[in-house]
């Protein structure tokens, strides 16, 4: 089991935009997840369907006096509890966020060290480059780092790492 | 400009997940204890997320396709994050190509096909697919932060880049937390990082390919926090009977991606959004400029004939 990282501030369907009223209906079609709650005498849970189409969900809960009842519902309808000793839903925990989320665009390093960059812009070019690879080795200041090896380190300041296709 | 030669960063590379493994670190003290924590996130996800190991927990999921099957909490979040690229990039980053990718030919670990060659002729017919099935993958959350899943029937998961992207995320926030260092993560070229960064930056080369020396073609930036992710049709790739194939199959047909840009980058937030965008890019084709310029994603776009386009205040290349 690996532990969970601190998980980064994302916007989620139960903390909207301030200034950005949403019903609950509408936060749970702006979230594309659908949670539907499902409750029972022994069970609490929460029901993620990840589609963005489902038209029909059909529920069994238990009632108090232990038959099963069968609901059927839409999508956008949570299934109410059909016995008054069910616990409380729990709230899902995941994470779920409403797009993806943008950085800061990078800057130019001063220190470039890239070769066949282009003029400028939209016209620049880059020329095919071919995949490198080194064997795994120590290495202390090295001049670069980034390219494919097997257990090497370095320490060195100049450096760049590599982003390409993988 | 300042003279004071900047603090060495200290880094690490090894081979994982089936590709190359960087990471780097502001402090040298920092760097054994990132190493181990970072081998054991890499392993977890292995575990949990390989496509290439029968003994995964998404391919004991894809075993039984069709039905309920409980999946750990470990599971459940990386299937939720490949769900939600699959939703913000309007199902151009599909998790159920699995079977595609296999028609392909892609049936193992890409260093064993580069080892042993495909064992299988890839067409065509046997790879195009006529829907996307990722809509239909369905869960009931449990108390316990796992879940029941059902994946439709017919339908195969391939977490491949979103989990790595994830694990990206996840190593570089918990190697910052824990050694108080800046802390950069690239897995496969898709770089993660968290914590206070380099003075001037953490340096990334872009280009076509992750294993290139970083004096290889392309464009050298920095940055100051977030990710940056690039894909490219240029690795990966292999010949099928209708000619050459790649990595990135475009969900609307099944088939590999043919549209103009060979290699895509991005920063963002974070990696799984910076992967989805790329990715999402190279499939969108011609309407990726304008998708990525909407969002207001920083990118560099390069054509297959080496033209460059930069969107979203990314650095122009340098004459």
């Amino acid at each position: 089991m690996f532990k969970r990282a601190p998980s980064k501030p994302r916007n989620s369907p139960r903390d909207p935009d301030p200034g950005t009223p949403r019903t609950r209906a509408q936060a749970l079609r702006d979230a594309g997840l659908r949670r539907l709650t499902l409750m029972s005498r022994t069970l609490a849970v929460t029901a993620v369907i990840a589609a963005g189409v489902i038209t029909d969900v059909v529920s069994r809960a238990a009632t108090a006096d232990g038959t099963t009842t069968t609901q059927s519902k839409s999508s956008h309808t949570v299934v109410k509890a059909a016995t008054s000793s069910a616990k409380t839903a729990k709230t899902s925990t995941k994470k779920t966020k409403t797009s993806l989320t943008t950085a800061a665009a990078p800057t130019t390093s001063t220190a470039s060290k890239s070769s066949d960059s282009g003029s400028s812009g939209k016209s620049s070019s880059d020329k095919s480059s071919s995949g490198s690879s080194s064997s795994g080795s120590s290495s202390s200041d090295s001049s670069s780092s980034g390219s494919s090896s097997s257990g090497s380190s370095s320490s060195d300041s100049s450096s760049s790492v590599v982003s390409g296709g993988s | 400009m300042s003279t004071t030669r900047p603090a060495p960063l200290s880094s690490a590379l090894w081979s994982a997940l089936g590709t190359t493994v960087v990471l780097c670190v502001t402090a040298a003290d920092a760097l054994p204890e990132a190493t181990r924590l970072l081998e054991r996130e890499l392993a977890e996800i292995d575990r949990v997320a390989s496509r290439f190991r029968a003994d995964s927990e998404v391919e004991r999921l894809n075993a039984r396709a069709g039905e309920w099957a409980v999946i750990s909490p470990d599971l459940y979040d990386v299937l939720l994050v490949a769900l939600q690229a699959a939703r913000f990039s309007g199902g151009l980053v599909d998790p159920t190509l699995g079977d595609a990718l296999i028609a392909a030919g892609y049936d193992r670990d890409w260093a064993e096909l580069e080892r042993v060659g495909f064992t299988t002729t890839p067409t065509l017919e046997r790879t195009r697919r006529r829907s996307s099935n990722w809509r239909g993958v369905a869960f009931v959350e449990q108390e316990n932060g796992g879940a029941w899943a059902c994946l439709p029937s017919g339908t195969r998961i391939d977490l491949g880049a979103t989990a790595k992207a994830y694990a990206a995320d996840r190593a570089a926030e918990l190697i910052a937390s824990v050694t108080g260092a800046g802390a950069l993560v690239s897995l496969g070229g898709d770089i993660a990082t968290a914590g206070s960064p380099p003075d001037d930056g953490w340096r990334v080369h872009v280009t076509d390919d992750h294993r290139s020396a970083p004096t290889a073609p392309g464009q050298t930036v920095c940055i100051q926090g977030g990710a940056l992710a690039t894909s490219s049709t240029t690795v990966r790739r292999w010949n099928g009977e209708s000619g050459a194939m790649h990595h990135i199959l475009d969900p609307r047909t099944g088939l590999p991606a043919h549209g103009p840009w060979r290699t895509v980058s991005v920063t963002a937030a974070d990696c799984v959004d910076a992967n989805t965008a790329t990715t999402a890019a190279i499939v969108l084709g011609e309407q990726a400029p304008a998708w990525l310029t909407e969002l207001g994603f920083a990118a560099r776009l390069v054509a297959h004939d080496g033209s460059v386009t930069t969107l979203g205040g990314w650095p122009e290349d340098e004459g």
